[in-house]
């Protein structure tokens, strides 16, 4: 029965944190327990390899050969885990294999939220947040060209822009007003909706969905005000939530995801968690740079060196080339008021707290360079500076 | 000069415009880039990834 470290998971996060632990520990054995078939892709880059026609197989980086002969690492693919027990420290998959470790990681990611619709005449909504989703609906969009996209935030919006990009007509319902409701002020949001509508993109928002039914050789979306949408595909990007089943197994503490410290440690000192499934310090960061971050902490703590993982500021990117934007959200609670400025070809809106500090922002379209010098305006202050009024 | 593409989350490095406002000068070449230096966008490193050469 093998030991030493297990990571569950092969995705940026399991295979981020393989990759750091052996800088340190070339040594120790290193199990990597995956569901699917571990070959190595990056996530963020499903929707723009949707708009540029890639097929799923493009799209892998390494296969899981590769990966486990570069990182040392046995490699078990296609396995679901069915028993876990945090005090024997004991994996048990359905496919047979057992398994001991001495340190596990949890880097089991997220799943798309399921929309509460009724699907009539087998109707089907697709989300895609895998590379197998990915592979699924590149299947069924040779029925045709026009997608609804259900949701109007971040990956939505992504979605409509690469897609409308590639020549198909795409229409987004959404329960929000605007796009990025929510996310970013709402100037910001109408002018990412502008520039998305200047490349064809239609708008159904205020209004959710409501069912799904045959309508010729497509689909007929009804919505809840009353409007319908005709479509060939639907994909659903409303949102996902983390896995926590196997967190659930091993009797460890969830919140919104696995709870875990400083240190990824969660409530079972020899268990870690990172990525989509991990709430690390009570925040739910589900984005590429905070899982880099916590990857090379975690390295470090699994080979038995000091370290926590410290976020920098991070700002949430929206990459929609036509018009991009990024939002670095204010503290919760944090008292102020956004102060917007907008230009012809893009925007900015600067969250200001009583004293004039720049607590967050969000940029858009021509001013979105500006993050980088808003990032280091804010990383000044934070340092003791007085607050700049300038913007 | 050429641009370098980052294959986690699509960030392109240009060598013609470098990035002036982290210190790397317009016209730096890829190798030049320090080893150091991550992905502005996403933190992936620059030893830990391959950057994908584009055409043009």
């Amino acid at each position: 029965m093998a030991s030493g470290v297990v990571i569950v998971g092969s995705g940026l996060a399991g295979y981020g944190v393989a990759r750091e632990f052996r800088k340190w520990d070339a040594s120790t054995p290193l199990t990597i327990l995956t569901a699917d078939d571990g070959a190595y892709y990056s996530k963020p880059q499903l929707s723009a390899a949707m708009g540029a026609g890639k097929t799923a197989d493009q799209l892998v980086m390494k296969d899981a050969a590769s990966m486990a002969r570069e990182l040392g690492a046995r490699l078990m693919a296609h396995q679901n885990i069915v028993l876990a027990d945090a005090a024997a420290k004991r994996l048990v998959t359905e496919q047979g294999l057992e398994i001991g470790f001495d340190k596990l990681v949890l880097a089991v990611g997220a799943r798309a939220r399921r929309p509460a619709v009724s699907l009539g005449d087998g109707a089907r909504i697709h989300s895609v947040n895998n590379l197998g989703q990915y592979r699924e609906f590149r299947r069924h969009l040779e029925k045709g060209r026009r997608l609804a996209i259900l949701g109007a935030g971040l990956i939505g919006c992504e979605f409509a822009h690469d897609f409308s990009q590639a020549g198909f007509q795409v229409t987004v319902i959404g329960t929000g007003a605007v796009p990025l409701a929510g996310l970013v002020p709402e100037g910001i949001g109408r002018a990412l909706q502008a520039a998305l509508s200047g490349l064809g993109v239609r708008w159904k928002l205020s209004q959710g969905l409501e069912a799904v039914a045959k309508s010729g050789e497509g689909w007929l979306a009804r919505l809840r005000g009353g409007d319908s949408v005709e479509a060939d595909v639907l994909l659903s990007a409303i949102g996902f939530d983390p896995n926590l089943e196997l967190a659930r197994l091993l009797e460890l503490k969830t919140a919104r995801g696995i709870a875990v410290d400083a240190e990824l440690r969660s409530s079972h000192p020899d268990i870690f968690a990172l990525g989509d499934c991990a709430e690390i310090g009570g925040r739910w960061l589900p984005f590429v740079m905070p899982l880099n971050h916590a990857a090379k902490a975690l390295g470090q703590i699994l080979a038995g060196m000091p370290a926590a993982v410290e976020f920098p500021l991070m700002p949430v990117l929206i990459k929609t080339p036509a018009y991009p934007v990024a939002v670095l959200t204010p503290p919760a609670g944090a008292k102020g008021e956004w102060l917007s400025h907008a230009e012809p070809d893009g925007a900015r809106a600067a969250f200001r707290d009583e004293r004039g500090a720049l607590m967050g922002f969000a940029v858009g379209g021509k001013l979105y360079p500006e993050r980088n010098a808003l990032l280091r305006q804010m990383a000044a202050e934070a340092n003791g500076s007085a607050p700049l009024r300038a913007a | 000069m050429k641009k370098w593409k980052c294959i986690v989350c699509g960030f392109i490095y240009d060598e013609a415009a470098g990035l002036p406002e982290e210190g790397i000068a317009a016209g730096t070449r890829w190798q030049d880039v320090p080893e150091t230096w991550s992905c502005p966008d996403c933190g992936t490193f620059k030893a830990d990834f391959e950057m994908v050469e584009l055409k043009g």
